[in-house]
């Protein structure tokens, strides 16, 4: 069977959400909502963005739409797949008082699994980290696996990065290597078109079944061309995998106290990040009618995040008192100590923290200013902006 | 048990962790104002406002230091071993005792002449210098245990 | 896909709080108890010196505590002081009342490193409790010298004083400071570091736990008589909220302390819990 197939930008994906679909999965890609890109369920190609593009900086995102028919011609907004994996809020067990003691059970796993439509080499790379955390663990995460099993991965080629991008300082690129089953690049030149490859022997069978042509060197070489175009707009700004050593004695930088005059701690970088896994467990529990005893507990698990003030309790006084312990806990996990936690690196270069933060604080630039690098891209510069 | 008047004092204080490595004129010049002293359990070395006339290397058992208040329990806040000296105060300008000091064992030590130590001082600039330090040390570690007590350590959840 | 781990479904979730009888309250202080849980379905992996569990009561909550006693049959020992509301609840328990338990969790003394070696044993406090079984292994002949130092804020707050008793038949030398005390109590009154700085003599191997405070300056103490850095081990405290390495409020730096501790090598955490707020 052919492994890479050239099919129509409109029809050709038609095809392919619907074969998703009929094939049992829950299909999720982007769509445009309120002025953003979010992600959530799509029954058709036609509900995916056409002519859309976002406008990214720090503290800034907005959306651009005009009459080209491109696809993907967009970079994410704050959604990412991590709120279908592991969600904002979930319950995760519920527990019934039976006999003197109590019995247990917990919400069983999805009917279907998911097909991600759309995801980027940052996006695969945010899931692998989420799995490390949740899946490699010596006592798996019981609702992440039942959610990420069998999941079908529809990757993009990343073909427009925006200007908060850095994948390519911290091992990442706009073209996905592992990971998918299916692999889009959307060219433009010599017509508009998607090249589809498979990276599994599912998403070949699943390419097989939508309409299209076999993909010819002029179709890869133009994909070639598109990736070497995104990469010219990936200007190396930090040396990813040695942050961690050149971070290791910044605990006391000056820096810390000066980002602290700006960080709000609003929380917003945790929660738009795509690896950040950092989550809380609420129990709700319902007394009898006379109050005397408790008949059912709900333990609901939601996000938390580091820059909340008591997400460091202990014994009732956080022991991160100041924003700027907060913040150097956020950015010096993500750059610093994630690697020796779970063998991975924490962040994937995706931007969302820089640009969905409300005081442009650029994570790049922090990082940039605390090990005595100099930013070249300029990016950094902006943080002066409103 | 050895008899608690004939032990070599100029010995003893040579082998008391205070005086350790002492230029030997100095402990010869410090045993000639020395002598032994013993407390049974529950006697008191010193009480708070006594006029400063010894201090006490401690050679055995345990003293404590204790604060009496009117309506109060005695409470001791520190025990100085074997090994320690209790009193400084005198040496800071010859203040009177600030505590109470109890043997909680029955306690033997080697008491020096305050007057005689400090005219042994003005002699000697090296042994002023010697005490000076020895003291000072014994003054930190009490510093350090007295602020750690304060803290209440133990009183909230490990 | 894809997938690149196989996913595990099924089996018991890690967060279900595993039904206990508790079976025996036995007051230690006027407000610590060590209560006895015995298991009235799954049995949990016996605790090993210095783990923890997470106690749950029924319609209050969850919190991690310190396994301080266990036996053969599946039962284990907790010792609580009343602090906040779960700890109230689970102190406030009488033979016969149900506890939830999962775990244990993090990492354990290096009970087999102590062989054969002059070791220290330093506990201030309820710090006592997650020490008390290590003493138990290691009191029956294994080290060459054990000396263990128990500070308290007073005489009545000393915890264990039958298994004290029992330590020193066993030839271990067992030193207690409390705070402050009437001039009948017949141990020191001073700081752990106190007792730790009298002792004269090197350890081979310290085992430090009590509050943070205390275990800096006795783990000092310890290092300035002779002990190698490498060689003191201290418990560490942070907020382990799922206690299976995935809900990430329990970082110490580099550690996450449910998994990576709560035990853990002095030299590998002096300079973080140098750094304020970390």
């Amino acid at each position: 069977m052919d492994r890479s197939r050239v099919i129509d930008p409109q029809k050709g994906l038609d095809a392919l959400v619907r074969e998703l679909a009929a094939a049992g999965y829950r299909v999720v890609g982007p769509i445009v909502r309120d002025g953003a890109i979010v992600y959530d369920d799509v029954t058709s190609g036609s509900d995916l963005p056409t002519g859309c593009a976002s406008d990214q900086a720090p503290g800034r995102w907005r959306l651009r739409i005009d009459d080209e028919p491109t696809r993907f011609g967009w970079t994410p907004g704050a959604d990412s797949w991590k709120r279908f994996l592991a969600p904002a809020h979930q319950e995760v067990l519920r527990i019934r008082r039976h006999d003197g003691s109590w019995v247990s059970e917990a919400p069983p796993p999805p009917d279907r699994p998911l097909a991600l439509v759309g995801a980027r080499d940052c996006e695969l790379r945010a899931v692998a980290v989420l799995d490390r955390v949740l899946l490699d663990a010596d006592r798996p995460d019981a609702q992440y696996a039942g959610r990420r099993r069998d999941t079908f991965v529809v990757a993009t080629t990343c073909g427009v990065p925006s200007a908060t991008c850095w994948c390519t300082s911290i091992g990442g690129g706009p073209q996905p290597h592992h990971g998918f089953d299916l692999r889009l690049t959307e060219l433009h030149e010599g017509g508009h078109r998607l090249l589809v490859e498979s990276g599994s022997e599912l998403g070949t069978e699943v390419l097989g079944r939508i309409p299209g042509r076999l993909a010819t060197d002029v179709d890869h070489v133009a994909a070639e061309a598109v990736v070497a175009r995104a990469v010219e707009h990936l200007p190396p700004r930090l040396p990813g995998s040695d942050l961690p050593a050149l971070l290791a004695g910044s605990a006391s930088h000056a820096r810390w106290e000066q980002v602290a005059q700006r960080c709000l701690s609003c929380g917003n970088c945790t929660m738009v990040c795509p690896t950040c896994f950092c989550s809380t467990f609420d129990d709700t529990t319902v007394l009898t009618d006379d109050g005397s005893a408790p008949v059912e507990t709900v333990r609901r698990q939601h996000w938390a995040s580091c820059f909340e003030l008591d997400h460091s309790n202990l014994g009732g006084v956080p022991v991160r008192a100041t924003i700027a312990a907060r913040y150097r806990q956020w950015l010096t996990h993500k750059l610093e100590t994630w690697p020796a936690q779970f063998e991975v690196t924490g962040c994937v270069g995706c931007g969302r923290c820089t640009t969905w933060c409300p005081a442009a604080i650029d994570i790049v630039h922090e990082a940039g200013v605390l090990i005595g690098a100099d930013d070249r891209s300029g990016a950094g510069r902006r943080e002066e902006q409103p | 048990m050895n008899d608690t008047r004939t032990g070599d004092i100029r010995q003893a204080l040579g082998e008391h962790d205070f005086f350790a490595a002492m230029d030997p004129r100095h402990l010869d010049t410090l045993a000639q104002m020395s002598r032994w002293s013993d407390h049974a359990a529950g006697s008191w070395l010193a009480c708070a406002g006594d006029a400063p006339d010894s201090f006490h290397a401690i050679v055995r058992g345990r003293v404590g230091i204790e604060i009496t208040a009117t309506g109060r329990a005695p409470l001791v806040v520190a025990t100085v071993h074997a090994g320690d000296v209790v009193g400084w105060s005198w040496f800071i300008g010859r203040q009177p005792w600030q505590f109470d000091v109890v043997a909680l064992d029955d306690v033997r030590s080697i008491a020096l002449d305050v007057n005689g130590v400090l005219d042994a001082c003005d002699r000697s600039d090296d042994l002023r210098d010697e005490i000076t330090t020895r003291l000072l040390r014994v003054v930190a570690d009490r510093l350090r245990s007295a602020r750690l007590q304060l803290v209440d350590l133990y009183g909230r959840a490990r | 896909m894809a997938a690149l781990v196989e996913p595990v479904v099924g089996g018991i979730d890690p967060l279900t709080p595993v039904p206990h009888r508790v079976v025996a309250v036995d007051r230690e202080t006027s407000d610590v108890v060590t209560l006895t849980l015995d298991p009235l379905s799954e049995v949990l992996v016996p605790a090993l010196p210095g783990q923890f569990v997470m106690v749950w009561a029924f319609g209050v909550g969850e919190i991690p505590v310190s396994v301080s006693g266990v036996d053969d049959a599946g039962r284990f020992a907790l010792t609580v002081r009343a602090v906040g509301p779960v700890s109230n609840a689970v102190v406030a328990a009488r033979p016969g009342d149900t506890l939830g338990a999962r775990g244990p969790y993090g990492t354990a003394w290096p009970i087999a490193d102590a062989k054969d070696r002059d070791v220290l044993v330093v506990a201030g406090g309820l710090g006592l409790a997650p020490l008390r079984t290590a003493i138990d292994e290691l009191g029956g002949g294994g080290p060459r010298r054990l000396t263990v130092v128990v500070g308290a804020r007073e005489p009545d707050q000393v915890l264990f004083t039958a298994d004290q008793r029992r330590w020193r038949d066993l030839g271990v030398d067992v030193q207690i400071t409390v705070d402050a005390a009437s001039w009948r109590w017949d141990g020191a009154v001073g700081t752990a570091t106190d007792v730790v700085a009298r002792l004269g003599a090197a350890h081979d191997i310290a085992f430090v736990c009590g509050p943070e405070l205390m275990m800096t300056s006795a783990a000092r103490a310890a290092i300035a008589q002779g002990t190698d850095p490498a060689n003191v081990w201290v418990s560490l405290e942070r907020n382990m909220h799922c206690g299976i390495a995935h809900c990430g409020r329990c970082q110490l730096g580099a550690l996450l302390l449910c998994r990576d501790g709560a035990v853990v090598r002095w030299d590998r955490v002096v300079e973080l819990l140098r750094e304020r707020g970390r």
